[in-house]
């Protein structure tokens, strides 16, 4: 091969090969590339238009029936401890009747597993009262009880009259025994 | 120096004395360039015997030849300044510079060389005749026979014996003289300074009227009694004798200075003698052939020698020389000839040799150019940059539209934090209505103790002549099964004591399960409460009622009077079950509070 055609392939071909490989390679990668980031963007743009149609479902279904509220009072609820809560609003319950009207006799923690919660994970603890007095204060005692604690639940009542006087001198009618237990928040792991 | 040659930077330069030959000149287009100065369309001939020059042209377009520009062997020695420029216009015209013209100069020379000797270690039928020549023309120190070899003032060229005869050899070398270098060399670069191709040829007169007429003389000897042949060309200047074999072969030459102008030399007789003598040809046919036609030898001039005078072809006022097949047998079929076929001179001497030029010209080089083929190459891979720079930017271009088009969907203009944050937002959404939906299910009105203190007056009303002696609500969790999500429930109602016959009559309807579902609803419609609804698939009611005859003692509470028409001790149970997919059955676990699922 001479001289001159050794010249001209190597600075006449080579470069303008190299430039083409380099211009198709360039152009291949950056089309491939933007076809990649149009995939990707699409995938994120279908994905944030669902997100937005999930969060208006969301917030549809959370904005309804003041559920954010009531979460806001199970939370203050969740943050007290449920005896002293108990104890608390039981005496300021009890404090508007005389006590000829009612009396909590007893308050405690029942022994043995929850006949609710039992078989769940949720976590828990139980407290038994005994109520004496009549029937009406004690269904209002209750009412308004359960009114302030909503995470109780009612577990058993047993109910039976009593005959005789009570130490206040007053004829009690009826006892009332209640096992209620209430939700705590469940245990982080 | 091979290094330097080859290198990255010499290439470079070449390349760009490539790029300049073929932007300045017309290499790449005119194929004259590449042609020998015998193959171009317009042949300036030059016959140089001694003093006497014979020009003329020869157009080969238009088939004829017309008379050259006058000069003398002092214009040719030593051209002076613009010679060369109106001598090439005169033949031209004024055409120059257009590309397209091209001139052949081919100088014929009848003396201004020599037969030389080449040494004998490469006088041998081993060499190729071409490397030979090759080694003749560079290196004729080491093959010229002979001390005194002037490689400045001469050139040399190689001249092969093609026929075999004994003790012959089998290659001469033609010793020119570099006389006619300069107006060789200016006519070159002149061509090359006008894009105009000149070609210059010098040649040896003798060796190509050979070439053009030893199918005449053959012809005329064909069924000679001879041994061989040997021609005699006299012309005014030397005498040319050429020794053939008995098969017309070359087997030797000699070149004999004319003692004076016209003259023959001394003792030819004994010469030509010689000659055939030194190849061992002893009874040859001699053929005088006289080239100077201007000054024709007298009769006297031929006495006492021993040959036929030989006539050729005559054009007049053109030498002999300068003719060729074409132009003289047209005119002159009478001297057409076929050469055999077996006869190596003549198809070697038509095919290059008696056309090669005699200087080795370094401006004719053809390695100092591209070849045409390179330079079309050269202009094939300029268009292929020129579409190049049209491709590149359309590439970037196209490139830049995908881009901008791209840029201007919406979605591109969405960020990933955007994307991302809105996904934490419904992650956190479905966290917090996880825990909601949580919460709601296990603060559902599911047991409270108000509803089932004001059930009970509901169910056993004051005036229905019941007494209860005992009650009790409970509700229980059952056992899930398997995989469960939510416990199914059971709620269970006791209640016991003493009833007048009316009050019998009252629980008896009472534990019917209709009048019983009905209370149940009445309850769930004035508490609000879903739990004592019994519409639903999924809940079950039980009620059993055990009475007997046991009448109520009188206490404190109730008197004798009193308690004497309650004839009847019963006990009620009221089982009431909720399956796990009641909406009162209970979460078993609680929510996972990290996001795990995928939000849609």
């Amino acid at each position: 091969m001479s001289r001159h055609l050794q010249s001209i392939i190597v600075f006449g071909y080579l470069p303008s090969f190299l430039i083409t490989v380099a211009l198709v390679i360039g152009v291949q990668m950056f089309r491939s590339g933007i076809d990649k980031q149009r995939t990707i963007k699409q995938a994120d743009y279908r994905i944030y238009g669902e997100s937005l149609k999930a969060i208006a479902n969301l917030e549809g279904y959370l904005g309804q029936n003041d559920r954010r509220a009531k979460m806001t009072l199970w939370n203050a609820h969740l943050d007290v401890d449920f005896l002293q809560s108990i104890s608390t609003n039981l005496a300021e319950i009890l404090g508007e009747f005389s006590e000829s009207e009612i009396q909590n006799t007893a308050i405690g923690n029942p022994g043995g597993a929850s006949q609710i919660a039992a078989n769940t994970e949720n976590n828990h603890s139980r407290v038994n009262l005994t109520l004496e007095g009549h029937y009406s204060a004690i269904q209002k005692t209750v009412t308004e009880l359960e009114f302030r604690m909503p995470m109780i639940s009612l577990e058993s009542m047993t109910m039976r009259p009593i005959e005789g006087k009570n130490s206040k001198g007053s004829r009690p009618h009826i006892r009332v025994e209640l096992n209620y237990l209430c939700w705590h928040r469940p245990q982080t792991t | 120096m091979s290094q330097a040659l080859n290198s990255p930077l010499s290439l470079f330069r070449t390349y760009r004395n490539a790029i300049l030959e073929s932007k300045k000149t017309s290499r790449s287009s005119n194929s004259n360039w590449f042609r020998s100065a015998a193959e171009l369309p317009v042949q300036w001939h030059l016959s140089i015997d001694g003093d006497t020059i014979i020009s003329a042209v020869w157009r080969k377009k238009e088939g004829k030849w017309v008379g050259g520009p006058p000069l003398t062997l002092e214009q040719l020695v030593s051209p002076k300044d613009g010679f060369i420029g109106e001598t090439i216009k005169a033949i031209l015209g004024e055409t120059i510079g257009s590309g397209k013209e091209a001139l052949g100069v081919i100088l014929h020379l009848h003396n201004h060389f020599q037969i030389a000797e080449i040494r004998s270690e490469f006088s041998n039928e081993d060499e190729s005749s071409e490397i030979l020549d090759q080694l003749v023309r560079l290196s004729p120190e080491t093959s010229i026979a002979g001390n005194h070899i002037d490689s400045q003032d001469f050139s040399y060229s190689l001249l092969p014996y093609w026929g075999s005869c004994p003790a012959g050899r089998t290659a001469v070398a033609i010793k020119t003289s570099n006389v006619f270098t300069a107006i060789t060399d200016q006519l070159t670069i002149w061509g090359e300074n006008h894009n105009t191709p000149v070609k210059v040829l010098v040649t040896s007169a003798p060796l190509q009227i050979l070439s053009n007429f030893l199918s005449t003389t053959l012809k005329d000897t064909e069924n000679s009694p001879n041994d061989g042949r040997i021609l005699v060309l006299r012309s005014l200047s030397t005498t040319f004798i050429v020794v053939l074999n008995e098969e017309g072969e070359l087997c030797s030459t000699r070149l004999v200075i004319n003692p004076a102008k016209a003259a023959l030399p001394q003792n030819l007789n004994q010469l030509i003698v010689n000659c055939g003598a030194a190849v061992n040809i002893q009874n040859a046919e001699i053929s005088l052939i006289d080239l100077a036609s201007q000054a024709p030898l007298s009769r006297e001039a031929l006495d006492g020698l021993d040959f036929k005078l030989r006539a050729l072809p005559v054009k007049a006022g053109i030498p002999l020389e300068f003719l060729n097949e074409s132009n003289i047998f047209s005119e002159h079929p009478e001297f057409r000839a076929d050469i055999p076929a077996e006869n190596r001179t003549f198809s070697e001497l038509r095919a290059s040799w008696a056309d090669r030029n005699l200087y080795t010209l370094a401006c004719q080089d053809p390695t100092q150019h591209p070849s045409q083929r390179a330079l079309q190459l050269l202009n094939f891979s300029q268009l292929i940059r020129k579409v190049l720079t049209m491709v590149i930017p359309a590439a970037i271009g196209w490139c830049s539209m995908a881009a901008i088009e791209y840029s201007q969907e919406d979605y591109s203009k969405i960020s990933k934090g955007t994307v991302d944050s809105t996904s934490n937002k419904v992650k956190a959404l479905s966290l917090e209505k996880k825990e909601i939906i949580y919460w709601e299910s296990l603060t559902d009105s599911r047991s409270e103790g108000w509803i089932a203190l004001s059930a009970l007056l509901d169910l056993f009303p004051e005036d229905q002549g019941v007494v209860l002696t005992g009650f009790s609500v409970s509700y229980y969790g059952l056992a899930p099964e398997k995989r469960a999500k939510r416990l199914p429930m059971e709620q269970k109602w006791r209640a016991k004591g003493h009833a007048t016959l009316k009050g019998i009559q009252y629980l008896v309807g009472l534990s019917s399960k209709s009048t019983l579902s009905r209370s149940f609803e009445r309850i769930s419609d004035w508490s609000d409460s879903p739990l004592y609804s019994v519409s639903e698939g999924s809940r079950d009611l039980r009620v059993t009622l055990d009475q007997r005859q046991d009448v109520m003692s009188s206490n404190s509470i109730v008197s004798g009077a009193v308690a004497r028409h309650f004839l009847k001790g019963f006990e009620i149970e009221i089982d009431r079950s909720f399956s796990d997919v009641d909406q009162i059955a209970l979460v078993i676990s609680p929510p996972k509070m990290k996001p795990e699922e995928d939000p849609k």
